[in-house]
C-alpha cells in the first residue's frame, strides 16, 4: 500500500519484494542508487532487522541512505529505532497517506 | 570542455564491479544534462576499452521477462559471465511515479559481484526503454560481459531496444494467440530470435504454431529457444547461445547518430532538433567530438551560441 501512494506521489519506487534478508535489502538500495530505504516489518524483530540493514548500508559505503520504517512499533522501541539511526518511524496512527509521502520526500529533500 | 579529474580508487572499484560504486556511477549516468556530460566522458575515458554485447529482452507484461532473468543470470555466471541487467517499468502517466517490479522477481545473490541488477522507470518515454537506458548501457558494456536490457512490457509496436540491442529477444508464452499474432508487423520483425517460455505449461503445440508462423512472416526466421524457467528446460542451452552473441558494431555509428538525435529532443526540445539540424545533424557533431558525451558537451555550447545569434 506505502510503495503504490508513493508511485501515487510520483517517486520511482522499487518493489524488492518480501521476506528479504537485510544483505538482499542493503544491496537492492545500494544497486539501485536509491535515498530512502522503507522497510516493513511485522515480525516484532524491527529493531535488530533495522539495525542490521543500516550496518549492512554503512558497510556497502551507502549509509547516507535514510532507512524508514513501518509496522506495528511499540511505543518503546520507537526510540530504540532512532537510537539505531533509523531516520523515521511509521506506526497504525499514520494512516493518512499524504502526511507520510511529506515526512519521505523531507528526507529524500534533506539528502539532495 | 574540461574533464575533471577522474579518482583512479573509482576506476579502480567499478573495474572490480563494487556494488556501492557501480550504484553512484550509473546515477550519474542517469542525470541527462549536458552539465554532466564532461564527468561522464571523463569517467568513461579512464576506464578500459571493451565492449560487451548488449541483448534486449522485449515481450509482453507477464510473459515472463524477469523471471527468465532470474534463472538465466546464474548460469551465465557459472559460465564465466559477468552479467548487468537493466530492468525498465512504466512511469505513471498522471503522477510521475513508478512502481518498479522487476527486481522483485530476479534476487540475484546479494554478494555476486558478476551480477549487477538495474531498476528504471520509462518516463513516459515510448518504445519500451528509458530516457537514460542508452547512457547507462554505454558505462556497462565497459564494465561487465554482457548488458541484458528488459523492457517495459510492450505491445506490438515498440522497437525501441532493436536500435539499443545487438540482438532482440522477443519473449512469448503459450496461449499468447493464433499464428496471425506472428504474422503482424512490428516487435516481431525486429526480433533476432525468440523465446517462449512456461513451455511446461504448453500443452498446445505453441513451439509448432510459433515456427510455422515465422517461417511464413520473416525471410529468415528467427531461431526459437523453447523454455521453462519453472523447470529450468532449455536455459542452459540458451545461456550456452547468449553468450556466443557477436557484437554489432557494423550498426553502432547509426545508432549512436539516433540516440544522439534522440538525447537533443529530450534535453533541448524541437528547438534544440533545430540547432542540430543547422549545425551538420547527429553525424558530423559525434564525428567532430569523437564520443557520445564529449558530443553531448559540445551541442550545449552550440546551442547557447545559436541562441544568442538568434
Amino acid at each position: 500500500m506505502i510503495a503504490v501512494a508513493a508511485r501515487h506521489a510520483g517517486f520511482d519506487v522499487v518493489y524488492g519484494g518480501i521476506r528479504l534478508s537485510p544483505e538482499e535489502i542493503a544491496t537492492s538500495a545500494i544497486e539501485e542508487g536509491a535515498d530512502v530505504v522503507g522497510l516493513s516489518i511485522l515480525s516484532g524483530s524491527h529493531v535488530e532487522l533495522a539495525g542490521q540493514v543500516i550496518d549492512a548500508l554503512r558497510a556497502g559505503g551507502a549509509g547516507d541512505v535514510a532507512v524508514v520504517v513501518g509496522g506495528i512499533i511499540p511505543a518503546g522501541d520507537v526510540e530504540a529505532l532512532r537510537r539505531a539511526g533509523v531516520a523515521d518511524v511509521f506506526g497504525p496512527t499514520d494512516f493518512r497517506l499524504e502526511p507520510v509521502m511529506a515526512r519521505i520526500l523531507a528526507l529524500v529533500e534533506r539528502r539532495a | 570542455v574540461s574533464a575533471a579529474p577522474v579518482d583512479p580508487a573509482l576506476v579502480a572499484a567499478l573495474i572490480a564491479r563494487d556494488k556501492g560504486a557501480l550504484g553512484r556511477a550509473v546515477t550519474r549516468f542517469e542525470d541527462g544534462r549536458a552539465a554532466a556530460a564532461a564527468e561522464r566522458a571523463a569517467l568513461l575515458a579512464a576506464l578500459p576499452e571493451r565492449r560487451a554485447p548488449i541483448l534486449g529482452l522485449t515481450g509482453a507484461p507477464g510473459v515472463g521477462k524477469s523471471s527468465l532473468i532470474a534463472e538465466l543470470g546464474p548460469r551465465l555466471v557459472a559460465r564465466g559471465a559477468a552479467v548487468a541487467v537493466v530492468a525498465v517499468d512504466p512511469s505513471s502517466p498522471t503522477s510521475g511515479g513508478a512502481l518498479l517490479g522487476d527486481r522483485a522477481r530476479t534476487r540475484f545473490a546479494p554478494d555476486e559481484r558478476r551480477l549487477f541488477f538495474r531498476s528504471q522507470a520509462s518516463a513516459l518515454e515510448l518504445g519500451g526503454l528509458g530516457p537514460t537506458t542508452h547512457a547507462v548501457a554505454r558505462l556497462l558494456v565497459r564494465l561487465f560481459d554482457l548488458v541484458v536490457i528488459e523492457t517495459v512490457g510492450v505491445g506490438q509496436s515498440e522497437v525501441e531496444v532493436s536500435h539499443l540491442a545487438d540482438a532482440t529477444a522477443l519473449v512469448v508464452q503459450p496461449m499468447a494467440g493464433d499464428e496471425l499474432q506472428y504474422l503482424k508487423a512490428g516487435v516481431v520483425e525486429v526480433a533476432d530470435r525468440v523465446i517462449l517460455t512456461k513451455c511446461d505449461l504448453d500443452h498446445g503445440g505453441a513451439a509448432a504454431q510459433l515456427r510455422a508462423a515465422l517461417a511464413l512472416g520473416r525471410a529468415t526466421p528467427p531461431p526459437i529457444a523453447v523454455v521453462s524457467a519453472r523447470t529450468g528446460e532449455g536455459l542452459d542451452a540458451l545461456a550456452d547461445s547468449i553468450l556466443a552473441l557477436p557484437v554489432d558494431l557494423g550498426a553502432q555509428a547509426a545508432r549512436d547518430a539516433r540516440w544522439f538525435a534522440r538525447w537533443v529532443a529530450q534535453e533541448y526540445g524541437r528547438q534544440g532538433a533545430a540547432v542540430l539540424a543547422r549545425t551538420g545533424g547527429p553525424e558530423a557533431t559525434l564525428a567532430a567530438a569523437g564520443t557520445f558525451e564529449d558530443a553531448q558537451a559540445a551541442f550545449a555550447g552550440t546551442f547557447r551560441q545559436a541562441l544568442a545569434a538568434d
